[in-house]
């Protein structure tokens, strides 16, 4: 039987355009063994929610470097509530203000990583989760 | 088909829980398309829950046109999927697409980027399942085989498989589809590359796609007078060259126009029932692979015999004697008489 590899899908929600950090952590993860599905730039929280549905995903990672966290994040999670598909980890990173932190954490944001964190940090939070579902 | 939006009466198919294999199958038959990706991940972590779901939900009489684009990577695969797909849907088709990319041969990891081509064909009458090869080769892998049986099944009407960037020799997806697009792009080599056997013989449609790019002008004509030269199939189609500018969406309607008629001819000569005989019996022996690899080969007792043999050739023994041998012992199975 072969085995289960964790499927990630990473997304641009909103405006914001940068994009080269979201490419390391793809790479990033992609070397962590892991499926890395990348839905680009400009995501509304619906394209996200729909695509991570059908791709089937175990985590969804949201980066966001412009400030639209606070009203991106928190829609993601409520319409994968609606969706019935809370059970997906969400992460995030980016320019996140530490005021923010907390706030998105207790609205269901399952880790959010800053500038800094190393992508070997964040491949072992997602395979830790994993694990602990699984068991 | 009646209902495309999820079911939103509780009971959630969620991961780590238990999975219900009836409600699996019933929200499969009502239309959530959360129960057709769940049983498309059990089917590609080798769960036999997955296929035997398959199994079940199979219908012969739900059959959908199949068609495939393959060729190099970088030539507009995916983007091409993108246009033909979103012109698709405005006709009110629903449409599956199965997209492939390479695993790691390294970590298994990969990076699945064909979404990002993707961005208008987001309605809800369009299904996109990206997957990687995980260590198969020819473009394709199992589990996208077994992926286009369960969306056909799910009442896909068009389902479009978009191979690996490929190589020469990958040429499995002629195989799994009815109509196979060669993607070529300018600037890809002169004329002798149409003559090499592998990829550029399995085209029932070339597509030149970037054709407002510099070099077109020249390729395409090195690549309509090969056609017209040589290149009849043996069943009398004579593969069209559509020129396309995926992005723009420029030359779509010509591509449509030639995969409908390649369907036309498929269908007066009878041969699209062949494909499926043809296509039917390739799965039978895949099945019979699988369980091989899985029941006799990676099987302990299995093991024992083959360790045994690799240390009496290392210890100069008959390596062809052995190798004979072993393959009996495992034909004869674990227990022989």
């Amino acid at each position: 039987m072969a085995e289960k590899i964790i499927r990630v899908l990473l997304a641009k929600p909103g405006l914001d355009g940068h994009d080269r950090g979201v490419r390391v952590i793809a790479k990033g993860l992609r070397d962590a063994g892991m499926e890395v599905i990348y839905l680009g730039l400009h995501q509304t929280p619906e394209d996200i929610v729909e695509a991570a549905i059908q791709e089937d995903v175990d985590v969804i990672g949201l980066s966001s470097l412009a400030g639209a966290h606070m009203t991106i994040f928190p829609k993601v999670i409520e319409l994968l509530k609606e969706k019935n598909a809370e059970d997906i980890l969400i992460v995030g990173g980016g320019i996140i203000p530490e005021d923010d932190l907390k706030s998105l954490e207790d609205q269901g944001v399952d880790k959010l990583f800053l500038p800094g964190t190393t992508i070997t940090e964040i491949a072992e939070f997602i395979r830790s989760k994993m694990d602990s579902r699984a068991a | 088909m009646e209902e495309w939006t999820f079911s939103q009466t509780g009971g959630g198919v969620l991961k780590g829980k238990a999975m219900n294999r009836q409600d699996l199958a019933d929200r499969f038959r009502a239309g959530d398309r959360r129960a057709v990706a769940r049983i498309i991940s059990l089917i590609e972590q080798g769960d036999p829950l997955g296929t035997s779901l398959l199994a079940e939900l199979y219908d012969p009489s739900k059959r959908a046109i199949r068609i495939g684009l393959t060729g190099a990577p970088g030539v507009g695969k995916s983007t091409l999927v993108n246009s033909f797909a979103s012109i698709l849907e405005k006709q009110k088709k629903k449409i599956g697409v199965v997209a492939i990319d390479p695993s790691s041969p390294f970590t298994k990891g990969a990076f699945l980027g064909d979404r990002v081509r993707m961005q208008d064909i987001k309605g809800t009458n369009v299904f996109v399942r990206s997957m990687a090869t995980r260590g198969s080769t020819g473009g394709l892998s199992w589990p996208a085989w077994l992926t286009t049986a369960v969306l056909e099944a799910f009442g896909f009407d068009t389902i479009v498989i978009e191979t690996v960037g490929v190589g020469q020799v990958d040429v499995e997806i002629r195989e799994l589809v009815d109509t196979t697009c060669v993607v070529l792009q300018p600037e890809a080599g002169d004329s002798m590359q149409f003559l090499k056997a592998g990829l550029m013989e399995i085209a029932d449609i070339y597509v030149v796609n970037k054709a407002d790019k510099p070099g077109t002008n020249a390729m395409v004509a090195d690549l309509k007078d090969f056609v017209k030269l040589i290149t009849v199939r043996e069943n009398g189609w004579r593969p069209p060259v559509v020129l396309t500018i995926a992005n723009t969406g420029k030359g779509l309607d010509e591509l449509i126009r030639a995969i409908d008629s390649h369907k036309g001819f498929l269908e007066q000569t009878k041969e699209l029932d062949e494909k499926r005989k043809a296509r039917i019996k390739r799965q039978l022996k895949q099945h019979f692979y699988e369980k091989m690899e899985n029941e006799i080969w990676r099987a302990e007792w299995s093991d024992t015999l083959v360790q045994a043999a690799v240390n009496r050739i290392i210890s100069g023994g008959d390596a062809l004697k052995e190798a004979e041998e072993l393959a009996a012992s495992l034909i004869a199975g674990p227990n022989p008489v």
